[in-house]
């Protein structure tokens, strides 16, 4: 396209477009989308911002109260805690979605609206050829939308910081665990790579979206159930103290009951026997009562459980295999643009 | 796509039948409600298989006389009642809280969008049926199957839920 003018070069060649031009295209193309990210995750930065600010300040009093074992400081600690502890699980519900949203809605347009629309014809027939064109496009855009998305998790992990604090949530809880650290920007490469090659499969926008965001859900409901606690094998603890919450911080996996001989005993046993125990256990207010009555009675009380120590070992794993994946996708999708006839 | 050259019988001339405008929503969309279709049928099965493991579990454990936790009679079975299960219970509700916003969306957006976007409007709306019809009937009929399926499936929430909800 660029006519050779630089009397120094012997054939007439036409220079490959720069990248700078490919890199403008992609913004000129995309900053639609990119915007639309932009908007959502400042919107909701905002809000965590706000209030994060507040919980933050509100922890502070309560830290502070002297003295910290006084009726007036646990009275403090209540309603600081009812104030803001259910509208912040609420925020963890809706945040589930985010990464998807982002990354399925600026994915899947990339390819699916070229190829739905005709305008490939145009598009990979410039002065750059298809694969580099491609290849720009997609770094870029999953270079952008995982960013926004870590910058976004890290602002979430100070806003939710008092309830770990506070023991009320342990970092390897299943609706958190994939909002911070490295697992929220690798939902979301992955939620783009699906969506890209999704775009790419089907060529039409709106179902590939669909089809991506079905897939997405799979694979993260996939995980949350079942796949996530088998990346390390589980501990085993004997009559661990409990609350409902369990060993600590710890995730409890499964609790079961063992009779005298070692093997385990269904629930109904369990029922039967508190059913027999008397009133003295059965109305008494210690929640310790009835396991020292099971344990009178030679029953042990067995709970699996992944240790919190081994969150970040967790958030490698799992970042790591959605990253592979992610990569995978991708590069079936250059290669699906490159060597497809279209 | 939208054609009304061959309508069933009507008598009047200059306007196509209610029945083929109903027709041409459904041929339109039958993606669209075949995807809803699948979305709420597929959330009822799961709160279908879930809330019958969920309910073998409740009488099993006895946790229907459990309503008031701090009696300590209830610990060790509340401890039993599976992890697992609250599990499906929080994936159940994320899913059913974001399963009518999607099928809206995804139902809705293209409706109008994707006729101006791809320039067919001025095809469907110079049929025999106004514009306005046309946009009544559509609206009608797709707003109601998307509504009556989540209202279905709003009620199979209220059962899947039901043993967790002490008398009111």
């Amino acid at each position: 396209m660029t006519a050779v003018a630089a009397p120094a070069r012997p054939a007439s060649r036409p220079r490959p477009v720069p990248w700078t031009r490919l890199v403008w295209v992609t913004w000129r193309q995309h900053r639609a989308g990119l915007a639309g990210v932009a908007a959502l995750l400042g919107g909701l930065s905002l809000y965590l911002l706000i209030m994060g600010l507040k919980i933050h300040s509100g922890y502070a009093g309560v830290t502070s109260c002297h003295p910290a074992s006084s009726a007036a400081c646990g009275l403090a600690d209540s309603l600081f805690t009812n104030d803001y502890y259910p509208t912040a699980q609420t925020v963890t519900g809706f945040l589930q979605v985010i990464p998807a949203l982002v990354g399925v809605f600026v994915g899947g347009p990339v390819l699916a609206r070229e190829l739905e629309t005709g305008t490939f014809r145009f598009a990979w027939t410039q002065g750059c050829g298809r694969l580099r064109w491609a290849v720009t496009k997609l770094a870029l855009l999953a270079t952008a939308v995982t960013a926004a998305a870590e910058a976004f998790s890290l602002l979430f992990s100070w806003y939710f910081q008092p309830w770990f604090a506070k023991g009320l949530d342990g970092a390897l809880a299943p609706q958190l665990f994939d909002l911070r650290g490295a697992d929220f920007a690798a939902w979301t490469l992955l939620a783009f790579a699906l969506g890209v090659a999704a775009g790419a499969l089907i060529r039409r926008t709106v179902p590939a979206m669909a089809a991506a965001l079905a897939a997405w859900t799979g694979l993260l409901f996939a995980t949350f159930m079942f796949g996530r606690k088998h990346y390390q094998a589980p501990l085993l603890a004997k009559d661990a103290s409990q609350g409902v919450s369990g060993v600590g911080n710890d995730w409890i996996i499964g609790q079961w009951y063992t009779g005298t001989n070692g093997t385990p005993v269904s629930q109904q046993t369990i029922r039967n026997v508190m059913a027999h125990a008397p009133a003295s256990v059965q109305n008494s207010q210690n929640p310790n009562a009835a396991t020292a009555y099971l344990t009178a009675h030679h029953y042990a009380q067995w709970t699996s459980y992944q240790p919190v120590s081994r969150y970040w070992h967790f958030q490698l794993i799992e970042s790591g295999w959605l990253l592979a994946l992610s990569v995978i996708l991708l590069a079936g999708t250059i290669w699906l643009v490159r060597n497809r006839a279209a | 796509m939208a054609t009304t050259a061959q309508p069933p019988a009507s008598p009047r001339r200059g306007s196509a039948p209610r029945f083929g405008m109903a027709w041409v929503t459904w041929r339109q969309h039958r993606a669209g409600l075949a995807a809803t279709a699948a979305l709420f049928g597929g959330l009822s099965l799961y709160m279908l298989v879930t809330g019958l493991h969920m309910r073998s579990e409740f009488s099993a454990l006895g946790l229907a006389s459990c309503r008031h936790v701090t009696a300590g009679r209830c610990t060790p079975q509340l401890a039993l009642f599976d992890t697992q299960d609250q599990l499906w219970r929080y994936v159940g509700e994320m899913l059913l809280l974001a399963a009518p916003v999607l099928s809206g969306v995804f139902m809705g957006a293209p409706l109008v969008a994707r006729e101006l976007s791809t320039g067919t409007f001025q095809f469907a709306w110079t049929q025999g049926t106004g514009r306005a019809t046309w946009m009544i009937v559509k609206l009608a009929l797709l707003g109601t199957a998307v509504t009556a399926s989540a209202a279905a499936v709003s009620l199979m929430f209220s059962w899947w839920l039901a043993p967790f909800w002490g008398p009111a």
